[in-house]
């Protein structure tokens, strides 16, 4: 019985329901203005000119010009990070001071070393996997910057550099640091 | 009813089918013709949007950038027998754009149009517009699927095939979910009616 009343009820909705959209098409037809709405769309047609679409987005936010200046972004975001971050730190632009320092350096480590008198520079062909030695005790830097080595070749004159006393005493029993920075000071002039 | 309306739907001119074949491929250099050719569904476009618009004013926007959309993909229209179909299948998405858009926007709903009502009498104004603001809720809440087809045929007054093409399912598939829809709706309504305000 509910059921059945449940139905009738359904039923009657139904034709109302018909009836309101009925009603609502009848009124909306009435007020639309045909003339007007293809005027709206012509003109919207025409590059913007004319009267725009009520939703029209703001000009930075239409999709293309959106996605150029997302990609713009993003490729300046990407390009910095790899210059400020993770580009290599500056090498000199050909065999100079800075590789003769880092070849003596090399070769002076205590495995290769001799026990006395200045150590022998590295044969022209060495292969750099027998230059990279896994020093015992400090070792240079490789990422040494570029301007320790203007700022030590400033400092050298190219006059004969004044030999102190001490300096003359370590020569008379030289030990290997003393040994290291001479043979240094050897290239540098060559150089 | 149903066979006047399907007999309706299929009584089109080949003529005008002809000349907007030939107006969609010059659609890129010259849409006018184009436009024109596709203004003679406006009618139904419109009443497809009213179904899933807020009031009128909103479906017209809607219809009108159902339009442009169709104006700039004019190469997609592959058989101009079959422009109704195509061009209310842009206008269902453009609806559901907007309905996914207003999602934020919870207002209430507004009557159609009221200068259509200027004849009529305060009271029967009042009462109508409640109808239609509760039509409009009942069918807003029902599932997508069934939203879908009921507008196209309650509101755009497509034929049970025509709704099947917009929809890409079977025509057997569009009867059952009409018939679960005006159920739906009917329920919904009778609930309403239940509801204590």
């Amino acid at each position: 019985m509910e059921r059945k009343s449940r139905n009738g009820a359904d039923g009657e909705n139904l034709g109302r329901i018909r009836e309101a959209i009925a009603a609502e098409k009848e009124s909306a037809r009435a007020g639309f203005r045909a003339a007007a709405f293809r005027a709206r769309i012509v003109s919207s047609l025409g590059a913007g000119a004319g009267e725009p679409s009520r939703s029209a987005r703001p000009f930075l936010f239409a999709p293309p010009l959106a996605a150029a200046a997302f990609g713009a972004a993003f490729i300046a975001v990407l390009a910095a990070l790899w210059f400020f971050v993770l580009s290599p730190s500056p090498r000199p632009a050909s065999a100079t001071l800075h590789d003769h320092i880092l070849e003596v350096l090399l070769q002076s480590s205590p495995r290769e070393r001799p026990a006395a008198g200045p150590s022998k520079a590295a044969p022209a062909g060495a292969s750099p996997a027998t230059r990279v030695l896994p020093a015992p005790g400090p070792t240079p830097d490789r990422e040494i910057p570029m301007i320790f080595f203007k700022v030590l070749e400033s400092l050298i004159p190219d006059r004969p550099v004044p030999v102190s006393p001490a300096l003359e005493e370590e020569r008379a029993s030289p030990t290997a640091d003393s040994i290291l920075f001479q043979e240094i000071l050897r290239r540098i002039k060559e150089a | 009813m149903e066979a006047v309306r399907e007999r309706e739907a299929d009584s089109k001119p080949e003529g005008a089918e002809g000349a907007l074949e030939a107006a969609s491929r010059r659609a890129q250099a010259d849409p006018i013709p184009f436009l024109d050719g596709l203004l003679s569904h406006q009618h139904c476009v419109f009443s497809l949007c009213l179904g899933y618009a807020r009031d009128a004013a909103q479906a017209e926007e809607w219809a009108q950038e159902a339009y442009l959309k169709a104006l700039k993909n004019a190469s997609g229209l592959r058989d101009a027998a079959a422009a109704k179909v195509w061009l209310c299948r842009i206008a269902k998405h453009t609806c559901l754009d907007g309905l996914k858009k207003e999602r934020h926007d919870r207002e209430a709903l507004s009557l159609a149009n009221p200068r259509a009502f200027e004849d009529r009498s305060p009271e029967t104004l009042a009462l109508e517009r409640e109808m239609t603001a509760r039509v409009k809720r009942a069918v807003r809440r029902l599932p997508r699927k069934l939203r879908d087809a009921f507008v196209l045929r309650e509101y755009a007054e497509l034929s049970y095939g025509e709704v099947a093409e917009a929809l890409g399912c079977r025509r057997g598939t569009v009867m059952s979910r009409l018939n679960r829809a005006r159920r739906q709706l009917a329920r919904i309504m009778t609930e309403q009616e239940d509801a204590p305000r």
